[in-house]
Formats: structure tokens, C-alpha cells, sequence
């Protein structure tokens, strides 16, 4: 053993125990692992280059991916990418790709939950695809359960103007309406669906809501009568002016809705037909 | 000019006759009835319409393997006759060697045909299956169709001076490039303004643009489709197609088989 056997090995053993302390202290300072391969999947322009004319296979071969690799709750830190994947891959190279805005914004929203980016992605998808109910229905729901109202209510309304939609449409963005805080424009929509649909179950929908928005309104008047005479009105008919209610779009029995001229309430005649049955 | 056609005409025969018996053909034929039917169980896996993943794959298929068939089939029928001599032969005859070349492209091109057709009928009978079928699906197997004659006319142009390796690399060269040509837009706009920059758009309008002839997108998502636009694409291509075959039967037409 020559003498510099020694201190080769102790060399070695220390290098490899310096080696060894750095990497352990990194792995611990090392986020979450994330999918590192997704790091290079190119974007935009340079994607739809790489798919070498077969745009459409290469997006539906990444839209399928994805869906397999979104299920896999095992994988940590999946969603890090998840706009590089649907919004910057595979919606670019299919723009047209309606399924994939969707999923896409499901995704996003219930997994990952980042509304923002589902929002994102479906404002991308109206934008290559205008005539697709679907994705501004599907927008409008994603901006309403996170309390967006006022925006819901315009992807509502983008909707339900594109042919082909359903008729349902009509009512998700009149019941928007109301709760944006809009009750006149949301009774002139729910008139309009009674009057338009033949189904007796959405004319019964419609009447409730025009009875309930009815009440806001009366309400409202109320309070702006009370504003300005120091009382209530002495009964709903004192009302009756078109500076305080709009009386072309109240039904014929208005006049006639509960009313109590001590407290200035104003009642839902369904809570009558209640009352009455007991 | 009759006995011109029927010289050529026999010339087409002899090459769809010697097409036909290649085993490369039908192996090609197999691998892309096999994604066909492949694109079916694939489709299974996604969310929302499995039709589209059939139509994607299938269109796709037909077209890659169309090419690739063109490529192996058509890289190899000129080198072959001046390789075995048997074009010495051919040329001593009351043969013209435009004659000979166009034979030798018709009959190249009717065996895509035939090929393409047998593909066409796997797709769509795995679409009537999935009752996904439309007659507008014609239409992208139709544009398909041209884009596999000009490639067999690029394969025959290359063919007719260089050696299949060489024909063959330059044939599907050209095939990306003029699959990519939308690109040279976006390199010259990466380059800004100069030579560089005018020299990418020249270039563009110089390979064959087989992006003109992509109608996949529209048919498959129920796209509105110009009538005008398919009707400049095919005259574009025809006329393409006609151009390379003609700059081929010059270079032909020059060549020493001695």
C-alpha cells in the first residue's frame, strides 16, 4: 500500500459524504415534485412546427394524455402546467377543439382549482369558436359558482343568442339577472319565456318568478314612497304610478299581492294560497 | 396522339401491374388499416366525441401511409429500369421518353388510387360503425388523394436523375416542407424585414403549399368550407403536379443511360 492510499480513500470517503450531504439538503429544499416533462413541451407556434402537419392528431393525442394523466391523483404537482397544457398546447394546435375547452376548464376549476384560468380558457375557446353555446354555457356556469354574477350573466346571454341553443338558456340568464341585482330587466326575460314557451311546467317556473320579482319591486317602491312621505302607502294601489313601478310589466293583480300598511311589507300571494289551504 | 395515349397507357399498365405485386404495398396497406381500426379503441379513452379521435387517426393514417407508399413504390420505378437496363430497351422502342416517364407516373398514381380507396373504405365503414359517417368526409379524402399525385409526381421528378435513397429524402423533404409551409410566414416575421425575411416568403410560394389542400380541419369540426377555396387548391395542385412532371420529362429527356 503506497503512502498515498490513505489519503485517496479519505479523500474519496469525504468527497462522497460532502456529495451526498449536498444532494439529501437539496432534495429536502426541492419543491414538490412537478411534472418535469411537460417542461418541454414547446408552445404556440413552435408546437403546431413539431406536429408536422398533423395538428389535429398530435392535439387529440394530447387531449387523451391528459385526461389519463389528470385522473391520476397520485401524481404530485400535476396541475403546475395545466395552462400550458390545455390553454398553450393543445387548444392551439386545434383551435376548434370545443371538448378540450371544457374538460380543460373543468379541470381547472374543480381540480385545481384556478377559475381564473378556466375563465381564460374558455374566453380563448368564444373567441376561435362564437357559435358554440356550449362553452359560453359552460363559462357562464363557471363564472357564476364562483360568485361572478355579473359576468355569468353576459356569457348567459352570449349563449343563449347562438342558434341551436337550448331553451333552458332563457332561464338560466333571467334567473342571472335577478341575482345581479337587475329585477326589471329579469322580469321583462321571465314574461318573455311565459309567453314563448308551451310547456305548462316552465309557464308555472315563470310565474313563480314573476310573482317573486313582482314583491322586489313592489318592495322597492314602497321603500321609496316611505323615503318620501315619512310612511308607507296606505295599500299597494297607492302605488300606482309609473315613476314608482314600472306597471307595464307587473301582472294585472299587483294591487291585490299581500300587503300590510302598518309595517310596509309586502307578502308573496303564494304564501296566501298556503295560508288559506291550512 | 391516340397511339401516344396508348403507349402511355401500356406503360401504366405494366407499372400498376408491378406496383401491385409489391410487398411493400400491402404491408403499408395492413399498418394503416391496422391504426384505422386502432382509432377506434383509441377514441374509447377520451372525454366527449369519440368520432373526432376516428376522424383525426383515420385521416391521418391514409394520408401518411399514402405517402409513405408513394414514396416507396414511386422512388424506385425509374432507377430500377435504368438499373436492370431494361429502360435501354424501352427507349429503343417507338417510345417516347416523356411517354415512358408519364406511364410510369399514371400508373404509379393509380395505384395510390386504388390504394386509397381500399384505406378510404376501412375508414368509413369503421365510421358507419360508429354512426359518425357523412358524405363531407369525401372531401378531406379527396384533397388526400391530390396531395398523394403530386407527391408521386415529386417522387418521379426526383426519381428520374437521383437514386431512391436520394429521391426518397428529397420527396418526403418536400412533403414536410410543403406541410410546414405556413411557416416561413412566421420565420420571416421572427427575422424582420431584410433579405433573409424575403427570401422565406419567396420560398413559400416556390414548394408545394400542401397546406391549401388541408380541409380536415372544417370537415371534421362541421366548419363552413368555401367552395372557391377547395377549387383553387385542386387547380393549384393539378397545376403544380403538371409543372413537376414536365420540369421531369426535360431532365428526362436529357439523360445518357450509357
Amino acid at each position: 500500500m503506497s503512502r498515498w492510499t490513505l489519503p485517496l480513500c479519505l479523500v474519496l470517503a469525504a468527497g462522497i459524504a460532502l456529495a451526498a450531504f449536498g444532494a439529501h439538503r437539496l432534495e429536502a429544499m426541492a419543491e414538490p415534485s412537478a411534472p418535469t416533462s411537460l417542461l418541454y413541451l414547446p408552445k404556440g407556434p413552435f408546437l403546431r412546427l413539431t406536429a408536422l402537419g398533423q395538428e389535429q392528431l398530435l392535439a387529440d393525442l394530447l387531449y387523451i394524455w391528459a385526461i389519463q394523466y389528470y385522473s391520476s391523483y397520485e401524481e404530485e404537482g400535476r396541475y403546475r402546467y395545466l395552462e400550458s397544457v390545455f390553454t398553450e398546447a393543445i387548444t392551439e394546435l386545434d383551435p376548434h377543439y370545443v371538448d378540450a375547452y371544457w374538460m380543460g376548464a373543468l379541470i381547472m376549476s374543480l381540480e385545481a382549482e384556478d377559475p381564473d384560468s378556466a375563465l381564460r380558457l374558455l374566453d380563448k375557446g368564444l373567441e376561435k369558436n362564437p357559435a358554440s353555446w356550449r362553452l359560453a354555457y359552460v363559462a357562464g356556469w363557471e363564472a357564476y359558482m364562483n360568485g361572478r354574477f355579473d359576468r355569468a350573466s353576459g356569457y348567459f346571454d352570449q349563449a343563449r343568442a347562438i342558434p341551436g341553443a337550448p331553451a333552458q338558456l332563457e332561464r338560466t340568464y333571467a334567473a342571472t339577472l335577478e341575482k345581479v341585482g337587475r329585477p326589471l330587466e329579469a322580469l321583462s326575460e321571465w314574461w318573455r319565456v311565459r309567453e314563448t314557451s308551451e310547456d305548462a311546467y316552465v309557464r308555472s317556473v315563470a310565474d313563480r318568478w314573476i310573482r317573486r320579482l313582482t314583491v322586489q319591486l313592489l318592495e322597492q317602491a314602497v321603500a321609496r314612497y316611505r323615503g318620501a312621505r315619512g310612511q308607507p302607502p296606505p295599500s299597494l294601489a297607492a302605488l300606482g304610478d309609473p315613476r314608482l313601478l314600472p306597471l307595464g310589466l307587473l301582472p294585472e293583480e299587483w294591487a291585490s299581492y299581500p300587503y300590510d300598511p302598518a309595517t310596509g311589507e309586502v307578502g308573496s300571494p303564494e304564501v296566501r294560497v298556503v295560508e288559506q289551504s291550512r | 396522339m391516340s397511339g401516344g395515349l396508348d403507349r402511355i397507357g401500356a406503360v401504366a399498365l405494366n407499372t400498376f401491374r408491378e406496383a401491385v405485386r409489391s410487398r411493400v404495398l400491402y404491408l403499408l396497406l395492413g399498418f394503416a388499416l391496422l391504426m384505422i381500426v386502432a382509432s377506434r379503441a383509441l377514441s374509447m379513452l377520451t372525454v366527449g366525441e369519440e368520432s373526432k379521435i376516428i376522424m383525426d387517426l383515420g385521416l391521418s393514417a391514409i394520408e401518411i401511409f399514402g405517402v409513405l407508399t408513394a414514396l416507396f413504390v414511386g422512388v424506385g420505378l425509374i432507377f430500377h429500369e435504368v438499373e436492370r437496363r431494361t429502360v435501354q430497351g424501352m427507349i429503343a422502342l417507338p417510345l417516347r421518353r416523356e411517354e415512358f416517364l408519364l406511364g410510369k407516373y399514371l400508373g404509379l398514381s393509380a395505384t395510390l388510387t386504388v390504394n386509397l380507396a381500399l384505406m378510404s373504405l376501412g375508414f368509413l365503414l369503421i365510421l358507419a360503425l360508429h354512426g359518425a359517417l357523412e358524405t363531407r368526409m369525401l372531401l378531406p379524402l379527396g384533397t388526400i388523394l391530390l396531395e398523394l399525385w403530386l407527391v408521386s409526381a415529386l417522387a418521379v421528378f426526383f426519381s428520374s436523375y437521383s437514386t431512391p435513397m436520394l429521391s426518397a429524402i428529397f420527396t418526403a423533404s418536400l412533403w414536410l416542407v410543403g406541410k410546414l409551409a405556413w411557416s416561413f410566414d412566421l420565420l420571416a416575421d421572427k427575422l424582420g424585414p431584410g433579405g433573409a425575411a424575403s427570401l422565406c416568403r419567396a420560398v413559400k410560394w416556390v414548394v408545394p403549399n400542401l397546406v391549401y389542400l388541408d380541409v380536415r380541419k372544417e370537415v371534421v369540426h362541421g366548419l363552413e368550407l368555401p367552395p372557391e377555396r377547395l377549387a383553387f387548391a385542386v387547380v393549384y395542385v393539378l397545376a403544380y403536379t403538371v409543372a413537376v412532371l414536365a420540369a421531369a420529362c426535360l431532365i428526362f429527356r436529357r439523360r445518357s443511360f450509357t
